[in-house]
């Protein structure tokens, strides 16, 4: 949910030029969510109360740690042949991911659905040592000496960080990315503990194509890239295309 | 606005934006059908789905600029409301159609002697759908064209003033290695130039900066009435932004002008320690292309020359400290004594090299020589504050212009705010630059406050 702009005041302040006196700043809002929602509190810690489950029907508890992966998005479009579903992210993004054969048959799963999913191993770790401070987006960081140092804006804004060539970018990838904080590493099992910028504190494992995991260390801010999701849960079916009814 | 004789004739090219905004209108209402599904994945279940996936982007600005100089020249002053704003649209069977529109407007608030406006903000009213392209964009590979924003080095957008300069160009590039983890930022682009939009303009037309009726341009009067068939370019990129190491190559045809071979790299070598040292080197080199039109008006060719650049610095907690260095080799009798040509920056002081100011740089100057550049960047306030510190020189062949070398100091800070507050979006920005050591203008000083939201 991004704050509240205030429009009175950024017109003030456009039209006023250097009039900048008696415009004062709003109280702090709540930070932009840029990423996938998170599981609503509530569900995060019961397992979708009164939902409809995809075809697996896990709807046993789930430890907080392993709830804490849970994602939110809206199913777009789905491939069963290669076990591919399309999610609209609470941030805009649109991602392409795999479905991880132990997440079971999607047959009961519908465009439209409002559903959650959890992320499955993290095949790819971002040292994130240009996040910005509230979001954890990567802010464009200008090539040293650059032109693009020179001539643009604070790159505090993620989408002027994008040049305006790059604005061409999809918003639309194969990847789902959140940023955090490391917690802790098991080199043994090959697990890594994030916390998310919300707060969530989850373990995922890493996939041996992410390289080394002593390289991380506690506290250091990176990015964790994931193609993989396994155990939907449709917690809003789409009501533009109802399942069909199946006698008891 | 450009007022040179360039008459673009109406041909198909030209007038292709206004079909193609005709067809992305006809398309989305298409999209109108329920349950449309395409081979790339996308789903809409309707108009309103797909508007949703449809991206909106722009910026609406408010700057200032005022010119002054301790010589006879004639002060400055302009003031110009407007920006950019689009829209790309959500992908259909991996097509997706992208529309931007520049705007500038001055609300009446500049001089009425226009010897006294600074009309490379624009200084009085432009408006032109800089963008209006559609795209095909696949996992290996994207084209586009033709009413476009590129961003290659030497044709770039140069985006320093109410709108960035656009292309009428196509452009395709391969990801061949995107499922390949060591290889997947490297890629391949090529694209071809035929019109060129320049920042303070509102026609695209076959001409470049060193053709008259740019604001801002290094326009050669003798070149009044005459055009260009535009730009070739081929290029492989390395790297992506964030990441330690970035490089590519280039290889810029500007037709009837020059051909330019250019490499550069860059690297930040993460230390761990928190004081990460930083190397970046350029070249380039240069010859003169085809019916060389500066030799046509009696300027000489482009010349047969070198670029040469380095930069070392540091990056710490608190400030990135570099000095670079550039040199470029000199020919008697080619254009500027062998001057590197940038058709696209001249002018703009938008170009690549590393010790280009804010004002001016080499390629301003239209000469071989040398130049240093010291800067000391710094983020704080979590970033919300961006200041810049930077004083650069160059030893130049005199021109008539510059008549000596000349110095530039740049002091640039930024203000953003918070993404919390209620300002999200909402920058603050003062450019201010010192030019001294040129007899021929004396101290020249240049203000640019600048106001933007960007969406």
């Amino acid at each position: 949910m991004s704050p509240k702009k205030n429009y009175p005041l950024i017109t003030c302040l456009l039209s006023a030029g250097l009039g900048l006196t008696g415009c004062a700043e709003a109280p702090p809002k709540p930070a932009a969510g840029a990423y996938p929602a998170a599981l609503p509190a509530a569900a995060a810690k019961e397992d979708a109360a009164g939902t409809l489950p995809a075809s697996t029907g896990r709807s046993a508890p789930k430890p907080p740690l392993i709830r804490a992966r849970a994602f939110e998005g809206t199913v777009k479009a789905i491939h069963p042949a290669n076990r591919q579903v399309v999610f609209l992210l609470a941030d805009g993004k649109r991602v392409t991911v795999k479905v991880a054969p132990r997440a079971g048959s999607l047959a009961d799963l519908r465009v439209g659905d409002l559903a959650t999913f959890e992320l499955a191993e993290t095949v790819e770790i971002v040292r994130n040592d240009d996040h910005h401070p509230e979001t954890g987006e990567i802010v464009m960081h200008p090539l040293p000496g650059s032109m693009q140092e020179r001539e643009y804006f604070n790159p505090y804004y993620h989408r002027d960080g994008l040049s305006a060539a790059e604005h061409h970018e999809l918003y639309w990838s194969e990847i789902i990315e959140i940023p955090a904080w490391v917690v802790s590493t098991d080199l043994q099992s090959r697990a890594i503990t994030l916390k998310s910028r919300e707060g969530r504190v989850f373990s995922v494992r890493v996939a041996e194509e992410a390289g080394r995991l002593d390289e991380y260390k506690p506290g250091e801010a990176v990015v964790a890239r994931f193609k993989e999701i396994d155990d939907i849960t449709v917690i809003t079916p789409s009501e533009s295309h109802p399942r069909p009814s199946h006698p008891n | 606005m450009l007022s040179g004789g360039h008459k673009s004739p109406k041909t198909v090219l030209s007038t292709l934006p206004r079909w193609l905004a005709a067809g992305i209108g006809l398309g989305t209402f298409m999209l109108g059908a329920p349950g449309h599904a395409d081979t790339g994945g996308a789903h809409y279940e309707s108009l309103g789905d797909f508007l949703q996936q449809t991206k909106f982007h722009g910026n609406l600005r408010s700057y200032q600029f005022t010119r002054a100089y301790t010589s006879e020249a004639t002060n400055q002053y302009a003031y110009s409301l407007g920006g950019y704003g689009g829209l790309l649209t959500a992908p259909l069977y991996h097509f997706q159609a992208g529309l931007t529109l520049g705007a500038a407007n001055s609300l009446g608030l500049n001089p009425a002697n226009p010897a006294q406006v600074d009309t490379t903000l624009p200084g009085g009213t432009v408006w032109v759908l800089t963008e209006a392209f559609l795209q095909y964009k696949h996992k290996y590979f994207t084209l586009r064209g033709p009413d476009q924003i590129l961003d290659p080095p030497w044709i770039n957008p140069s985006d320093s003033r109410m709108k960035p300069s656009a292309y009428r160009a196509f452009y395709g590039e391969l990801t061949p290695f995107a499922d390949y983890a060591p290889l997947r930022d490297l890629s391949f682009v090529g694209l071809r130039v035929f019109e060129f939009n320049g920042r303070a303009e509102g026609s695209f037309t076959p001409t470049n900066l060193y053709f008259p009726g740019h604001a801002g341009g290094s326009g050669i009067p003798a070149l009044y009435g005459k055009s260009t068939p535009g730009t070739l370019a081929f290029g492989l990129k390395y790297g992506s932004p964030g990441k330690p190491l970035t490089a590519q190559l280039w290889y810029n045809k500007f037709i009837d002008f020059s051909q330019l071979l250019w490499l550069d790299g860059n690297l930040v070598y993460k230390s761990g320690t928190g004081f990460d040292p930083i190397f970046g080197f350029q070249f380039g080199s240069q010859w003169s292309d085809g019916e060389n039109l500066l030799a046509q008006v009696g300027k000489g060719a482009a010349g047969n020359i070198q670029v040469y650049g380095v930069l070392a610095g540091v990056d710490t907690p608190y400030v990135r400290l570099t000095a670079a260095y550039n040199g470029i080799t000199k020919q008697n009798g080619a254009f500027g004594n062998g001057a590197l040509l940038s058709p696209y920056t001249t002018g703009y002081a938008t170009d690549y090299l590393y010790t280009t100011q804010m004002i001016g740089g080499m390629i301003e100057m239209q000469s071989p020589g040398s130049a240093f550049k010291v800067a000391a960047t710094s983020y704080f306030m979590d970033k919300q504050i961006k200041a810049m510190v930077s004083y650069g020189g160059y030893y130049i062949t005199p021109t008539s212009t510059f008549t000596s070398n000349p110095y530039e100091t740049d002091v640039d800070v930024t203000y953003s705010f918070s993404k919390s507050s209620g300002l999200d979006g909402l920058s603050i920005r003062n450019r201010f630059g010192w030019q001294n050591g040129n007899i021929q203008r004396q101290d020249f000083f240049y203000n640019r406050l600048q106001i933007q939201y960007q969406f």
